[in-house]
């Protein structure tokens, strides 16, 4: 019988959302038939790849202008920081900390949930309970997207203002800014959310995978 | 052994991972987790009839907003305006190819897709015909989902034009329109008929079929 207070013999496929019996290297989920969500040792490997790529590819997001401006002639760039200063220096207080949010805020969130949730499943510590952290991991799935808010800024003001005295053009850090978007929703896209769990069994989950093979 | 129609009876919520045993509601009536609040499913009978209709009516407002300009601005006498495949070739253009391509993907592609996945999933299970595409259709739009982005390029069009005020004279597009009240409907289908709910309608219409 199922006990209702022990999810731990029970996952939720993060494709189509069944409940399925965890049968340890048991690989398809029972209705839609994806190996997304069984326990392999790989699965979190290729998240933390991503994960540094995305957090590597973060550096020159920051460090290159992100939009250029030329003014007759005369030209002046801006870095993502830099960008947000000057707006609330310009006293645009909202869309400097909808910037502030999006392009910082939300990346490193989402670096930090993914970093700690990738540490905690490798060397356990009971610190957080279990649904925390899987709270935590939805958090990070939610405003994730949001980080695209200034590249699709500044897409949508380079191609607008594009005339014979003022012109915007997109700097070196949009491509390096999309590669970490792109690398951190691979990220969480790949993370195996059951692995938060699975340490609690360890040895146990081998031997049942022999016997129901 | 615990049985697929045990497993079928139980929910476990997105946000907390609660487990929950799934009850039968009446129409119109919706079930939240009981830690954290989420909704975790509801009983809408008409909801193949309703999702045909609503991602019927998205279709033509997506078409609408892929073909007219978002936003016109004038500044000094000469007029600009912005289209969505504009912005993309600016940008590839312009040498920026990996954001040209994400840009693409993110709010041309994938929402051409997922609509017209919505549409063909509709009717396949109001016909109860051909099981096999369906299940492939749902599985393909599991994995497109969270690769539509919309509603932050929408959001991200105010941003920009909030940062253009004062500087030029800004006029709005049909498009833009036609996005705000595209991005208005998929925001209800995704809420309304999240995929659990799509899940669950297939097996309830596929019931008598065999498996594969
Ligand atoms: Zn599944
Ligand atoms: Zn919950």
């Amino acid at each position: 019988m199922i006990k209702m207070d022990d999810v731990s013999n029970l996952i939720r496929c993060p494709l189509c959302e069944a409940v399925n019996y965890d049968r340890g290297m048991q690989t398809r989920c029972r209705r839609c038939h994806s190996s997304l969500y069984a326990y392999k040792y790989f699965k979190n490997e290729k998240t933390i790849a991503f994960l540094i790529t995305a957090i590597i590819a973060y550096i020159p997001a920051n460090i290159y202008p992100m939009m250029i401006t030329k003014n007759f002639g005369h030209e002046t760039s801006s870095t993502i920081i830099g960008g947000v200063i000057l707006l609330w220096e310009h006293g645009s207080y909202p869309i400097s900390l909808i910037i502030f949010f999006a392009s910082i805020f939300v990346p490193i969130v989402k670096f930090v949930i993914l970093l700690y949730l990738f540490i905690n499943a490798r060397y356990p510590k009971e610190e957080m309970s279990n649904s925390t952290k899987k709270s935590m991991f939805y958090l990070a799935e939610i405003i994730g997207p949001w980080s695209m808010i200034d590249v699709f800024v500044v897409a949508i003001l380079a191609s607008l203002i594009h005339l014979q005295s003022i012109q915007i053009i997109a700097g070196d850090a949009a491509t390096a800014f999309a590669l970490s978007v792109f690398f951190t929703l691979l990220a969480a896209q790949s993370f195996d959310i059951s692995s938060i769990e699975k340490h609690k069994r360890g040895i146990r989950d081998e031997s049942r995978d022999s016997n129901t093979k | 052994m615990i049985k697929d129609s045990e497993l079928d009876a139980l929910i476990i919520c997105k946000k907390c991972h609660k487990l929950h045993k799934v009850e039968q509601l009446k129409h119109g009536e919706i079930a939240t987790c009981s830690l954290c609040n989420t909704v975790l499913y509801s009983c809408d009978q008409d909801i193949i009839k309703k999702g045909l209709a609503l991602s019927i009516a998205s279709l033509i407002f997506l078409f609408l907003t892929n073909l007219f300009p978002l936003v016109q601005v004038d500044f000094l006498g000469s007029e600009q305006y912005v289209t969505i495949t504009k912005t993309i070739i600016t940008l590839s253009h312009e040498g920026f190819w990996f954001v040209a391509l994400m840009v693409a993907s993110l709010i041309f592609v994938s929402p051409i897709i997922i609509i017209s996945l919505y549409i063909t999933l509709f009717m396949l299970i109001y016909l109860k015909r051909n099981k096999d595409a369906a299940r492939k259709m749902l599985i393909l739009l599991g994995y497109i989902l969270p690769w539509h982005m919309s509603d932050i390029f929408l959001i991200s069009i105010l941003v920009a034009l909030v940062k253009l005020i004062g500087f030029v004279q800004i006029n709005m597009g049909v498009a833009f329109f036609s996005l705000l009240v595209f991005v208005i409907i998929n925001l209800y289908i995704t809420r309304a008929m999240p995929m659990h709910t799509l899940w669950f309608q297939y097996q309830k219409n596929f019931k008598d079929e065999k498996d594969d």
